[in-house]
């Protein structure tokens, strides 16, 4: 018995040929191969974007041949002291599809934001769904294409509107975020993260927002009249979040509030697929010192259009 | 035909690699050793974290779970020790929790503190803090579930919520288990599954404010059941935290979170919590 073979390849009987690494791994690692056969060394474990199951997704009796997979976790972003941002796009579509899936499956959003700071006053919060070039799928603004409402908590008051201003829209907290001031320190040392004192409540807007595209080119009708929508698309969204309002201009003032907001919107024409999500503020301060910002998305396979 | 060797080597190179002399007892992954040992250990299979899809930064980690099966008088989860994901690294944490009291048929809070290293590091004093609940009967209220003191007695705490305590006998009424099972905890008779807390909560662990918020959080009840009946006193409940006139007391990064209630040991909590983290890591 031979205790040692020296061979540049490994056959099987099918013909494939498997190619041996040349060397030793540094550390411990996983036993790779590529397309062609070359075995390497990989890192331990595994990582993925998202759990994905054993079975091709089922409607009734009918199976798509794509793969069920959790949500997916898309984008993250980061703004701090040395790297201040005045709006945060992330993407909402995976980097690759798993089989069967395609972009048109995206169905539901959820963007998650975290110790957000702005450097002054005024920062109105706002959100904007984007295609891929960065237009506002919501593109139009009509009494009768939406409702949003919100309800502040805090004060008791829920307010209803049914002005969907494309300006802002689909998202806006109304209230500004109170005066901050900017964090004196500079560089990655001082990230306003790490710091361990009072800062006048810098670093404390943290929430989410939920998107969920039911179709983007459905025909509506309301059910109560003659007049059909026509063909058009639908967004839901709901958020929550919170953060200390400006009820004035004092550093020292503090009020805090909690914000539920939800919107229905319907479009009268196409609606683009959705494939990121701007952060921003649609008038007055627009600098950010701080925050964690991420996207998970939910693939329907039978979301085709 | 089978050549039978104990190594291989390429013949451009010098690094053997060991092949395994037993059969693994289902499908692993093939690790290899810095010596070019071939094994198939069942580690390969695990997976902490989820990556982003877009610059392939670390997600969600998962880091603690606890299972409380008969009720004790504290509830931890903890990452203290994690050297992949220091506290320093964790963004935000996010709590998910089913917790159930045991004690008697009445109504208590359960409290909760951040905790660094075991040790219990609330911030509830000198902070604006600021809690909402809805009130079944009115819709909604203000609500003033706010903090504590900042030491590490059971009346110091970041954040509190009411919840019924069920007031079944021991052990049914202790044990978590029987709380699944009709047969024990009945919904007509006894008082077993009611109260307790529920939901997610998330928590910024930054800038020593450690203000935190809480998605809508469902709360257990029971109602239409003559003298069990029970309606919850709040749902939606969340909070914040933040130094106003002064700073804050504790400020190291949190690695844990305990939960329990003060009104003594005999006051007793079950359930699980489960503790993941958002590393700030991005690309």
């Amino acid at each position: 018995m031979a205790s040692l073979i020296k061979t540049n390849k490994l056959s099987t009987p099918g013909g494939q040929e498997f190619t041996l690494p040349t060397s030793l791994p540094s550390e411990q690692s996983s036993l790779t191969s590529t397309s062609a056969g070359q075995l390497g060394y990989g890192s331990l474990g595994f990582s993925s974007d998202a759990m994905v199951g054993s079975n091709f997704v089922k409607s009734g009796t009918e199976t798509s041949t794509a793969n069920i997979s959790s949500d997916v976790m898309i984008d993250k972003a980061r703004v701090k002291m040395d790297a201040t941002a005045n709006q945060v796009i992330l993407s909402v579509k995976p980097t690759t599809f798993r089989t069967g899936q395609q972009a048109q499956n995206i169905q539901v959003v959820r963007f998650c934001y975290d110790g957000v700071c702005f450097n002054d006053g005024g920062f109105y919060p706002a959100i904007q769904l984007l295609d891929s070039s960065n237009n506002n799928i919501i593109s139009n603004s009509s009494s009768s294409q939406a409702m949003r409402y919100y309800a502040n908590v805090n004060g008791g008051m829920t307010h209803y509107s049914n002005d969907p201003n494309t300006a802002y829209c689909p998202m806006l907290y109304s209230y500004s975020y109170r005066p901050t001031g900017a964090y004196t320190g500079g560089g990655a040392s001082d990230e306003i993260f790490n710091i361990t004192s009072r800062r006048n409540g810098i670093a404390m807007m943290n929430g989410f927002a939920e998107i969920m595209l039911t179709s983007s080119a459905a025909n509506e009708d309301d059910g109560s009249s003659s007049s059909s929508w026509g063909a058009g698309g639908h967004i839901l969204i709901k958020t929550f979040s919170w953060f200390r309002h400006q009820s004035s201009y004092s550093n020292t003032d503090n009020n805090s509030i909690q914000r539920n907001f939800n919107i229905f919107s319907s479009k009268q024409t196409t609606l683009n697929n959705m494939e990121k999500i701007k952060f921003y503020s649609y008038s007055g301060s627009t600098v950010m010192n701080e925050g964690l910002f991420w996207t998970e998305s939910m693939l329907n396979p039978f979301r085709t259009s | 035909m089978t050549v039978r060797t104990e190594k291989i080597q390429a013949l451009t190179g010098s690094a053997p690699l060991t092949l395994p002399t037993t059969l693994p007892s289902s499908e692993k992954g093939i690790q290899v050793s810095t010596t070019g040992v071939l094994s198939t250990p069942s580690a390969a299979d695990s997976m902490t974290n989820l990556t982003s899809s877009v610059g392939s930064v670390p997600g969600w980690v998962l880091l603690d779970h606890t299972e409380v099966e008969t009720a004790s008088p504290t509830m931890t989860v903890s990452s203290q020790g994690n050297t992949t994901y220091p506290a320093a690294d964790i963004y935000q944490y996010e709590l998910r929790f089913n917790i159930m009291g045991y004690y008697q048929n009445s109504p208590y809070y359960i409290q909760m503190s951040p905790m660094v290293d075991g040790v219990r590091k609330p911030n509830g004093d000198g902070q604006y803090q600021f809690g909402t609940g809805f009130n079944y009967s009115s819709g909604r209220a203000n609500y003033s579930e706010s903090g504590n003191g900042t030491g590490t007695d059971d009346n110091s705490y970041m954040f509190q919520t009411y919840q019924k305590f069920n007031g079944m006998s021991s052990p049914t009424g202790n044990t978590y288990a029987q709380m699944f099972d009709k047969s024990k905890a009945p919904y007509t008779t006894g008082r077993g599954g009611d109260g307790g807390i529920q939901g997610r909560m998330r928590y910024y662990n930054g800038s020593s404010y450690q203000g935190a918020r809480i998605d809508p959080v469902g709360k257990n009840r029971r109602s239409n059941n003559s003298s069990n009946s029970y309606e919850s006193v709040s749902a939606g409940l969340t909070f914040s935290s933040m130094p106003v006139s002064s700073n804050p007391t504790n400020t190291g990064k949190v690695n844990g979170f305990q939960f329990w209630c003060n009104q003594g040991t005999n006051h007793v909590l079950m359930g699980f919590i489960q503790l993941w983290g958002m590393p700030k890591t991005v690309s």
